[in-house]
């Protein structure tokens, strides 16, 4: 009498265990990956990519890097201002921005190439040129900011953590030379005004 | 030779066999008893430690799920950083549709090819606008652009939408390039 239900809560428990058990083992290689990761060199890591990919409109800082990557480029910038529509891009959002330009259209390549391969994500959506070769010509360019809205989810306790492939790291470095580079101030600017406007 | 010779009445020797026959049954009870007392016994030892057991991976997994979430910081980044690093490798290094058409189709373009406008769309749609000094050149501009092997199998269609021959002799057109 006894036995029966005893034995049959034995066998009904040895499954919990082992569940229990496996879930003990991931939570503890879990907590032991997350313990071993370099908080400081993930934050320096995030940076990178939030840079790269903001999770919000960014308008001013990509105005300032394309008007840099322009005179890079050899062309000139003659009006920037924000575009209505954007391209639909896979998994991220954007905005549009115009730019006018005027330079060599020889050099146009280089600035596409300049543009799409820059540290910050953009995509050149439709251009126009107004004269070929060595001739300083006019360009318009709609180029296509991106941007992708933070995670709403950050995982659970029990979720399974994501490991960063070599892949990833590649990107990273490559993110952080472009950030390096996109760093480098072009222009330093002077006092402007009194340092006490009450004097 | 072993000889067996009982003189007990058959009376008393029917009793003593039926009593050997219940004390062999009463063993055996007994027997039955022991061995389920054993078996409960058992059993219920098992248990106990099994609970045990099950509390103390409990109380483990309650340790290792706090230290996650000390650490929950550390996990939010980690999975901020990878859902930037998915979308990112999809567009760092890798050329638009629209950039791709324009240096295919100013490296296809000859020498005595004068542009005046080149205009790309949003879907890597080109629409040229130019001069040619003569019918060569045009005919150069055109097999150049139509050629699996110069265009590298990349444009699907070609359309001459205008073409005007002026008094000077020079060629003015107007193409519309389509890739694949």
């Amino acid at each position: 009498m006894v036995i029966y239900p005893v034995a049959v809560k034995l066998i009904t428990n040895s499954k919990v265990e082992g569940e229990i058990l496996s879930k003990s083992k991931f939570l503890e290689t879990k907590a032991q990956a997350l313990d071993s990761l370099d908080q400081v060199d993930l934050d320096r890591k995030v940076n990178f990519a939030l840079g790269s990919l903001p999770t919000d409109k960014d308008f001013v800082s990509a105005f300032g890097l394309l008007q840099s990557l322009t005179s890079e480029s050899g062309f000139s910038t003659t009006a920037i201002s924000l575009g209505s529509d954007a391209s639909k891009n896979i998994n991220a959002q954007s905005y549009n921005l115009k730019l006018a330009i005027v330079g060599p259209v020889t050099l146009l390549p280089i600035l596409l190439s300049n543009i799409e391969n820059s540290s910050r994500l953009m995509r050149v959506s439709s251009f126009e040129t107004t004269a070929g070769g060595l001739q300083a010509g006019t360009i318009s360019l709609n180029i296509d900011v991106l941007y992708l809205s933070a995670p709403t989810d950050f995982g659970s306790v029990d979720s399974p953590l994501p490991g960063l492939s070599e892949k990833d790291d590649e990107v990273i470095a490559k993110l952080a030379k472009g950030d390096t580079a996109a760093s480098t101030p072009t222009t330093q600017l002077g006092p402007r005004g009194k340092e006490n406007p009450f004097e | 030779m072993k000889i067996a010779i009982n003189l007990l009445p058959i009376e008393f020797r029917a009793q003593q066999i039926r009593s050997a026959s219940f004390y062999k049954i009463q063993a055996f009870g007994v027997t039955i008893i022991l061995v389920m007392i054993f078996l409960s016994v058992l059993v219920v030892a098992l248990r106990f430690l099994q609970s045990q057991n099950i509390s103390q991976i409990q109380n483990r997994v309650s340790a290792e799920e706090q230290k996650i979430s000390d650490l929950k910081n550390t996990q939010g980044s980690l999975l901020l950083l990878k859902n930037r690093i998915i979308t990112i490798s999809q567009y760092l290094g890798t050329a638009s549709k629209q950039a791709q058409m324009y240096q295919l189709i100013t490296t296809l373009l000859p020498e005595s090819f004068s542009v005046s406008s080149i205009s790309v769309g949003k879907d890597g749609e080109i629409l040229i606008s130019g001069v040619v000094p003569d019918s060569s050149s045009l005919d150069n501009v055109i097999s150049n652009l139509t050629s699996q092997s110069s265009n590298q199998d990349k444009i699907s269609q070609i359309s001459l939408d205008t073409i005007s021959r002026g008094r000077d002799g020079v060629y003015r057109l107007s193409l519309k390039i389509k890739p694949k």
